[in-house]
């Protein structure tokens, strides 16, 4: 069995139910995840190589806005140099890094965290049109991930105007209407010895379950842990 | 009453005409609609205008696996069930026994029959646990003989044959079989024959009113109001329903 730990918890997302869904989605590929709201314990479980990948599904941030003062207590993280090096020691390991939804806001204390999901969230600039129907369409066909997949259309956020770092290629990019452009949304890449795939896609449990995402995030966390194309293809 | 809240229902080929036109009926009174086809940008449109209660999926029908995203989209969101399977998507050809090309006949035999009688055959786990039912759609071609359609006439008439067959064997499993036969709809299918432009060919079919003794030609809620009659009737399968303004009585003035 493959082992997983997602990190997660934060404001407005369901993340207890969604976590759980992720977790039934990736155990259907062989993955056994662990669930944790408690963002610095739970980076201290890397430090014996006991997971093969990490899953951020989380808003964890210093939270230092005013208007984040009621929730603060609960949900702030600031990364300290343990919790740093403890991620990029997972990935020098050759361990999987699997980012979704809201891990491109979270740890933007740790400037290096925007370089390994591939994006940041920039406040005042980045934004999402309320949650509602959304077109996603696979940009790259021959990818292992997202070969083979169709276009489709549920409801989610579609994430915009993120900050992302250079050379990123999409596998997939997201559309709320068609008076909005096309978002990347998905892409897979090597940080160091690791691998990481970020998806901006997931506010909640029926958008992982929706079939072809749930496909997407199989293949991904699978991809992450350099699964062959065969095993990708399978699921 | 509202006869269709939420109900799930995966239709075929949404993305355009008769399809398009019941997926809005259908969420409209209160259905959880899922539509696939081939064109991404027509499905976008269609689920845009409708609002959260469809989604869609692209794929085409005569492929195994997009089957199974399809009916996995549809059970997806609605719920975890499928209520109803409305196999609409269609091709269509232009061609009489003279210029007809082998090909040409089986892909629309492909399409027309072999793809959704597989459809439906995927998603018998489904409508068996919901008890629900499987629509499709066939053609006034097999009310009048019209030359020039004979491939799409030969291909409806195994649709509706089907359908009967069908609504034997899958009875058993209280699973409802139905299948519903429009009239000229001013619809995309019928601009491709025609070769005019959808405006020209809205235009064009307008001018066959003549042909239906009721007086005018179909919109698509008079196709969807005969399929929301069909979803409900629990003890109606096998029925083979026009819906066609009379026109295929046949009774054309002279």
């Amino acid at each position: 069995m493959t082992r997983n730990l997602i990190l997660t918890g934060g404001l407005h997302h369901s993340f207890e139910a969604a976590s759980e869904t992720l977790r039934s989605a990736l155990d259907a590929v062989g993955f056994a995840s662990d669930i944790t709201t408690d963002i610095h314990t739970g980076l201290s479980w890397l430090d014996d190589g006991h997971y093969d990948l990490l899953t951020v599904y989380a808003l964890r941030f210093p939270m230092l806005a005013e208007r984040f003062a009621n929730d603060r207590a609960l949900w702030a993280v600031t990364l300290g140099d343990t919790d740093t090096r403890r991620i990029e020691a997972h990935l020098q390991r050759g361990g999987g890094i699997l980012a979704l939804h809201t891990a491109a806001i979270s740890f933007d204390d740790w400037p290096r965290w925007r370089e390994i999901v591939g994006a940041g969230w920039t406040w005042g600039t980045s934004y999402h049109p309320p949650h509602g129907p959304v077109s996603v369409r696979m940009t790259a066909s021959q990818h292992p991930i997202t070969r083979g997949l169709p276009a489709f259309g549920f409801d989610e956020e579609a994430y915009s105007k993120m900050d992302l770092v250079p050379g990123i290629d999409a596998l997939a990019t997201v559309q709320a209407s068609v008076q909005d452009s096309d978002s990347p949304c998905l892409w897979a890449r090597d940080v160091g010895q690791g691998r990481v795939v970020y998806d901006a896609l997931g506010h909640d449990s029926a958008s992982i379950d929706q079939p072809t995402h749930k496909r997407i995030l199989q293949r991904a966390a699978l991809w992450a842990i350099r699964s062959s194309d065969a095993e990708l293809a399978a699921c | 009453m509202n006869t269709l809240q939420d109900k799930s229902i995966l239709i075929t080929g949404g993305g355009t005409g008769i399809g398009a036109g019941c997926a809005a009926y259908f969420a409209a009174h209160g259905a959880r609609v899922t539509i696939s086809g081939r064109r991404e940008n027509r499905l976008r449109e269609v689920a845009a205008a409708i609002g959260p209660a469809c989604h869609w999926v692209t794929g085409d029908v005569t492929d195994a696996r997009a089957r199974q995203a399809m009916l996995d989209a549809a059970i997806q969101h609605g719920g975890g069930k499928l209520d109803v399977l409305v196999n609409n998507a269609a091709i269509t050809n232009h061609s009489g026994l003279i210029g007809l090309e082998e090909a040409a006949l089986l892909q629309v035999l492909q399409n027309n029959v072999a793809a959704p009688l597989m459809l439906t055959q995927a998603a018998v786990p489904a409508l068996e646990k919901s008890q629900g039912s499987v629509i499709f759609i066939g053609s006034v071609h097999t009310r009048l003989a019209l030359a020039g359609r004979l491939a799409y006439a030969a291909s409806k008439g195994a649709v509706q044959t089907m359908a009967r067959v069908l609504a034997s064997e899958l009875g058993p499993l209280k699973i409802r079989v139905n299948c519903v036969i429009p009239g000229a709809v001013a619809t995309e299918i019928n601009a491709a024959v025609t070769g005019q432009d959808p405006q020209e060919a809205k235009a064009f079919f307008y001018k066959l009113a003549h042909l239906h003794p009721i007086g005018r030609i179909g919109e698509t809620d008079d196709i969807a109001q005969a399929m929301e009659y069909l979803i409900n009737a629990s003890w109606t399968t096998g029925a083979i329903l026009d819906v066609d303004g009379g026109m295929g009585l046949g009774s054309t003035k002279l």
